[in-house]
């Protein structure tokens, strides 16, 4: 690499602050986001997007050019959080992918019968996201918020939160489940239900 | 519900996740790709889950209520780490 022999230290700091501006800070409002989805409370959540600027900018000069910046803050960010709340090495529960997975079907099902098989085109759901992530329990939704809504894949999600696949898996599908099953119930009560064109639905049990 | 694929409807909805994760081999990929193209029942499902999982990338989209509030917060808090004013 070629450093021009000119250039001052200020002028490198200039520099390295026009592309912390460019690069870190235009991600501001999805950390912001992202931090409140992890803290569930929005005074928390402010200190921690700070904190993770602040940490960001301090360490600037780790980042590598060229990779996924929003990314690297997310990182930045879940680590600060799960540090303050030092719950990363929390034991795993007997878990069953296969059941939730069955469960995901029965719950397709139910919704599609009681006109529920577009409801996830809707835009309005936002909100009703972000409070039935709030309701579920604390691993299945860090399993839920790295991959769906951090975009990372199951080995870097069991990296992060220092666990197996197999379980990054078993949460996942089982936050998703629950989560669908809370978006469904709010859709109900929300009324957007159609009635179901024929007689009662067969005795299905949802658990 | 399809005679037509090699594979039954019980293993392509067991699958939807590892397959919409994109967390599956490219062989069993494209087999359950095949399936879908021809089963109704399970192609529904497969777009119902896709929208759920399209709708939870876009949680982080939508800019937030008092980002200016919020910016000239973090603004302050790196210029006392030696971040320059704006000009």
């Amino acid at each position: 690499m070629t450093i021009p022999a000119v250039m001052t230290l200020a002028e490198t700091q200039q520099l390295t602050e026009a592309e912390f501006r460019a690069e870190a800070l235009r991600w501001l409002p999805n950390v912001a986001r992202y931090a409140r989805l992890l803290t569930r409370n929005q005074s928390d959540a402010d200190d921690l997007a700070q904190e993770t600027f602040l940490r960001a900018y301090l360490n600037w000069s780790t980042f590598r050019p060229g990779s996924d910046c929003r990314k690297w803050l997310f990182t930045i960010c879940r680590h600060l959080f799960l540090r303050t709340e030092q719950r990363a090495a929390r034991i795993v529960s007997v878990e069953d992918p296969e059941a939730d997975l069955q469960g995901t079907a029965e719950l397709y099902w139910d919704a599609a019968e009681i006109g529920l098989a577009h409801l996830f085109d809707r835009i309005d759901l936002g909100p009703a996201f972000e409070r039935g992530l709030e309701g579920i329990q604390a691993e299945y939704r860090d399993a839920v918020i790295l991959i769906d809504v951090e975009g990372c894949t199951y080995a870097d999600a069991a990296t992060s939160l220092g666990v197996p696949v197999g379980t990054v898996r078993s949460r996942l599908f089982r936050g998703r489940r629950l989560l669908q099953q809370t978006l469904i119930e709010h859709a109900r009560d929300m009324g957007f239900t159609t009635p179901p064109k024929t007689g009662p639905v067969d005795g299905r049990v949802l658990t | 519900m399809t005679e037509h694929t090699d594979i039954p409807c019980e293993h392509v909805i067991r699958s939807v996740w590892d397959y919409l994760d994109d967390e599956i081999d490219a062989e069993r990929k494209e087999r359950i790709r095949l399936h879908l193209e021809l089963c109704d029942h399970c192609r529904d499902q497969y777009t119902f889950e896709g929208a759920f999982l399209r709708s939870m990338s876009r949680l982080l989209d939508d800019d937030i209520d008092h980002a200016e509030s919020l910016r000239g917060r973090v603004e302050a808090a790196l210029i006392a780490h030696g971040f320059p004013k704006t000009t």
